[in-house]
């Protein structure tokens, strides 16, 4: 069978054409769910794909075919993960100290998975709906010489977009892991820094003082999950905003997997969760797992990722 | 009804229901190939619901060698 995917035009979209056949060369067995995945897609979706593919080559550059199986190791551990949410009706983990344990400390199982959540961005569409909505709306309707911050920057792929923004100010990132925040430099040395000089520092959100500077756009995009005290960070992340800020979050709903702690049951609960932390909800929207209606994804207790831009009330 | 058609017929409520397909009609031989929507997550979601229909558990490593209708017919008549 040809390698070559039967749904992308590989003269409009040469870099996502030749990402897919690196990954069914590598992993034939994804190739039915991806192709799925693409009949799904719009003409404004393959055009944000094929952005997303030349982003992430430029990232992987020779790691191309270790990181398409990285997606395939990531795909193993969900399923493992998936099978004890379905069974217990909860995450595994409970606590911090055991993801950094089991998880976080394993520097070769962390690059797989990091590996493999990088492709994520095109494979699984409710990750690029998230990516559409935090550039569409959220970055677009920021006001001029935005002052920016992203907590748990990761794979790089949000701040770059604020990053080569023409109108943005200062852009910072921070990470409680010193590895995560030398990746983050890594992909924008190579995507390029549009003549800005983005502040990637090392920081615990929980740790921040009062008088901290002052943000107009807080992106917090699939960090709640990880963490064990959740409403405590969305109180801090208030407290970092300025009046008029406004704060992405991007959330996953019933989404095990092996470092998440904080279960969400329902979109809705993701909502109350940022509302109860003193934030008025200007725009929310969900997004279901790939191949599958909202419907479906409620009635069986899929994923959902949840996108929420809120101000401090 | 013998042994095996019985397990046929209550996987077949199972695969409707968490597929949304009332009208799927499945076989041995039925395969994620021709069954839509079958992935390997559904997969999942069948074995979590043959589990308490026939109040077993599975190894992973048998979870994760499903090709078929049939091996799941085999892990259950074991």
């Amino acid at each position: 069978m040809s390698t070559a995917s039967s749904l992308i035009d590989e003269q409009r979209f040469p870099q996502l054409a030749s990402l897919m056949r690196t990954q069914y060369e590598r992993t034939p067995a994804h190739r039915n769910y991806l192709e799925t995945r693409f009949s799904h897609a719009s003409a404004e979706d393959f055009t944000t794909l094929e952005e997303l593919a030349s982003q992430i080559r430029q990232i992987a550059g020779p790691r191309l075919g270790e990181i398409c199986d990285g997606y395939d190791f990531i795909c193993k551990i969900v399923r493992e993960e998936e099978i004890f949410f379905r069974r217990k009706g909860r995450y595994r983990l409970q606590t911090f100290e055991e993801a950094n344990r089991l998880v976080y400390s394993d520097t070769e199982y962390m690059g797989r998975y990091m590996d493999g959540l990088l492709l994520t961005q095109i494979y699984w569409s409710n990750h690029t709906a998230c990516y559409q909505f935090y550039r569409n709306v959220f970055l677009k309707q920021a006001p001029a010489s935005y002052d920016y911050l992203e907590i748990g920057p990761g794979h790089g792929l949000l701040i770059y977009q604020a990053l080569k923004d023409e109108r943005s100010g200062s852009v910072k990132g921070w990470d409680v892991s010193k590895a995560s925040i030398g990746q983050t430099w890594d992909a924008l040395t190579v995507m390029g820094m549009s003549g800005k000089k983005p502040e990637l520092v090392l920081q615990d959100l929980y740790a921040v003082p009062d008088d901290s500077a002052k943000f107009d756009c807080l992106t917090f995009s699939e960090v709640l999950e990880h963490l064990e005290d959740p409403k405590g960070a969305l109180v801090k992340l208030r407290s970092l905003l300025k009046p008029a800020g406004r704060l992405f979050v991007n959330v996953p709903i019933n989404s095990p997997a092996p470092d998440h702690l904080y279960l969400l049951r329902s979109p809705e609960e993701a909502v109350d969760a940022v509302r109860a932390a003193g934030f008025e909800i200007e725009r929310a929207e969900f997004f279901p797992m790939t191949n599958h209606t909202m419907e479906q994804a409620r009635k069986h207790k899929l994923t959902i990722s949840a996108c929420i831009i809120a101000r401090p009330n | 009804m013998d042994k095996q058609a019985d397990i046929v017929v209550r996987l077949q409520t199972i695969f409707r229901e968490e597929l949304d397909l009332p009208n799927l009609q499945i076989s041995s031989h039925s395969t994620p190939d021709d069954v839509d929507g079958w992935d390997s997550l559904a997969t999942i979601r069948i074995v979590a619901a043959v589990e308490r229909e026939f109040d077993r558990e599975f190894e992973a490593a048998q979870i994760e060698s499903i090709r078929s209708v049939g091996d799941l017919i085999s892990m259950i008549a074991v």
